[in-house]
């Protein structure tokens, strides 16, 4: 029990890479034979662990727990928004109206997430993201798609009407030919 | 920068500035899973962290022209994450206090996302565990995610924190320590037999 209360210590402190090493060594070491860490510490901790089945899964329990916190932290950057990212960018090299380009993008985005990523928040905020990345409007140089009753009319910037039950912001940037969108 | 956040090409940032829209793209793309994550590790709330990365990327488009190159692009990017995770605890009048506010737990044991492809034993593991994450400070968490989690050394990620190495490795070994003993008294009949 001293030998664990000793190696507690180090079991709180040691940086990841040595925690793995010294797991991986104890897994591998006749608990009856000297560790052979890089240092007398390092091979009495490898010792132990070898030894020790509480402290060994004491261990193996904080290793698993990092690599599950560094999982959960990477979840959610792959909820499709590359799909809607391409459909977008399809869209958008063909001059179609940019609200029309985020509805395609945020069905296209919907199309592809699994089902946990389809809630309407995450869907607003995925679609938030991807208009705020894409929606680089320049002003308008042809025909307008929409018929004119339905688009207000502005004396500059691009003419736009958010999609039903929707805000849209329009935000200028010093580029004269790139205007952000926000919908949300 | 080592570790694993992503080293966003100089050239592709630089194309994104003169207004090539494809780098535009590739730059968002790159940075998103990277501010995300960040956002993530302030705000401890995914909720909260997608309002924050939207509001990263819009501010990142803005103000693009600003960065100068005379320091790494994520490290400018980690300035406005901070700035833009300060002012929605402005705007939104709220300062957390995750390590004394006990439905921090719950919230985050309810809101993480679950789904067919994981498994739910993992799924709850990591929600476990976001939920003792929350717990530490948010200046703790930033560290064990930048050091301990995605293999920065201290200067690293001192450098992108705008702080003093020492300070990374007085934080790092607190959040270790506690962060550490919240995982093992996760499992009681081995707290228990350590005393």
């Amino acid at each position: 029990m001293t030998d664990c209360v000793v190696h507690r210590e180090r079991l709180l402190e040691a940086s990841p890479p040595e925690l793995r090493q010294a797991l991986a060594r104890a897994r591998a070491t006749d608990p009856r034979a000297e560790g052979v860490g890089a240092g007398i510490d390092s091979a009495r901790f490898e010792t132990h662990l070898a030894s020790c089945p509480t402290c060994l899964a004491a261990a193996e329990r904080v290793v698993e727990g990092l690599d599950a916190l560094d999982r959960a932290l990477d979840m959610g950057p792959d909820m499709g928004l590359d799909m809607g990212l391409d459909t977008a960018l399809d869209d958008r090299s063909s001059g179609v109206d940019p609200v029309a380009i985020l509805e395609r993008a945020r069905a296209a985005a919907g199309k592809g997430r699994p089902s946990w990523a389809r809630s309407d928040r995450m869907a607003a905020a995925l679609l938030a993201a991807a208009a705020v990345a894409l929606v680089f409007v320049r002003p308008p140089s042809g025909p307008s798609p929409h018929p004119p009753s339905a688009v207000a009319a502005r004396p500059t910037g691009p003419d736009v009407e958010a999609p039903a039950g929707r805000n849209v912001a329009v935000l200028s940037t010093d580029n004269p030919d790139i205007t952000v969108l926000w919908i949300f | 920068m080592r570790g694993r956040t992503a080293r966003i090409p100089e050239r592709t940032v630089s194309r994104a500035r003169q207004g090539d829209e494809a780098a535009l793209r590739e730059l968002v793309e790159a940075a998103y899973p990277t501010i995300r994550r960040w956002a993530l590790v302030r705000t401890g709330d995914w909720a909260d962290a997608d309002d924050l990365t939207q509001d990263v990327l819009v501010t990142m488009i803005r103000k693009l022209h600003t960065f100068q190159g005379d320091a790494p692009f994520e490290s400018w990017l980690y300035v406005l994450t901070r700035n833009a995770a300060l002012d929605r605890y402005r705007r939104t009048a709220r300062t957390r206090r995750f390590e004394d506010d006990p439905r921090a737990e719950r919230e985050m044991t309810l809101s993480a996302p679950t789904g067919p492809d994981r498994s739910a034993e993992g799924a709850e593991l990591r929600s476990a565990l976001l939920a003792l994450f929350r717990r530490l400070p948010e200046r703790q968490r930033e560290v064990v995610d930048l050091v301990e989690l995605q293999g920065m050394s201290a200067s690293e990620a001192a450098e992108l924190m705008g702080v003093e190495p020492v300070s990374v490795r007085a934080h790092l070994f607190k959040a270790r320590r506690t962060l550490r003993s919240l995982i093992l008294s996760e499992r009681p009949e081995l707290a228990e037999e350590l005393p």
